[in-house]
């Protein structure tokens, strides 16, 4: 079953299954919300509910990249590890320097101040773990 | 919601999360303090919100029911599926895990209580 680019570790074992967790916990939290929201209140912030739902399914794909393993799943990881640390930096940086377009809060917002700025923290930690997993 | 459970569900994983600190630090795979620790914990959520669920069914509700329900559901699901992740991963980290898991319940019990409350910010 060995392929030639299947990483040197897998991702879902030691650390990674910390990850896994946490990115499960963050894909429930964030989906619920932004679920919760999009249900009962859409039109009082959808550029805010949408974003939500959007770092809900980059917190989704990742619990399952990483839970997989394998090189498909380590590279869909890193793929949604940067996609996240994108969103995280931008949604951050424009809701402090336009804080009117945001009249409700997202996961990324203020650079995950909401959720102790775990959402910044995570994707660095992934991007260094998945690093770590594709040294031989 | 009664407010001295809460309090008691909140000091006793708080105190399990300095448990499994210290099993992190020291190396040391999932024990069994941890393992009855979110056993004891995850009872006295279901205690606690089989309260509120009444409470809820009989029509004293908060303000955001939506809200409320989903904390609701999260915070039962959280031990078990932290503990079930540890006991995949019988090392340091899996220790980790389910400190993430009783770290995580203090927040999910007083968002429960200021939903209740009608003070959500």
């Amino acid at each position: 079953m060995a392929e030639n680019r299947t990483p040197a570790r897998p991702t879902y074992a030691g650390p990674g299954r910390v990850l896994v967790g946490v990115y499960g916990l963050f894909a429930l939290a964030a989906g619920a919300r932004a679920g919760v929201q999009i249900a009962t209140k859409f039109h009082d912030a959808p550029v805010a509910y949408l974003l939500s739902a959007f770092a809900a399914a980059v917190y989704l794909m990742l619990t399952v990249a990483l839970a997989r393993g394998g090189a498909g799943g380590w590279r869909t990881a890193l793929v949604c590890c940067t996609v996240e640390l994108a969103g995280v930096l931008a949604v951050g940086t424009f809701s402090l320097v336009a804080p009117g377009e945001f009249p409700d809060a997202t996961v990324w917002s203020d650079y995950g101040r909401g959720y102790g700025f775990v959402p910044l923290v995570l994707p660095v930690l992934g991007l260094l773990w998945l690093r770590r997993t594709a040294r031989d | 919601m009664i407010d001295s459970l809460a309090t008691a569900i909140i000091a006793a994983s708080l105190v399990f999360t300095a448990w499994s600190l210290v099993g992190v630090v020291r190396d040391r795979p999932p024990d069994r303090v941890q393992f009855a620790g979110a056993a004891l914990v995850e009872l006295g959520l279901l205690i606690q919100e089989s309260i509120a669920a009444n409470r809820l069914v009989q029509g004293d509700r908060p303000e955001e029911v939506a809200l409320f329900i989903g904390y609701l559901i999260a915070s039962l699901v959280i031990l078990p599926v932290g503990t079930w992740l540890g006991l995949l991963e019988r090392t340091r980290w899996g220790t980790a895990i389910i400190g993430f898991a009783f770290l995580v319940i203090p927040v999910l019990v007083a968002r429960l209580q200021q939903i209740w409350d009608g003070t959500v910010g």
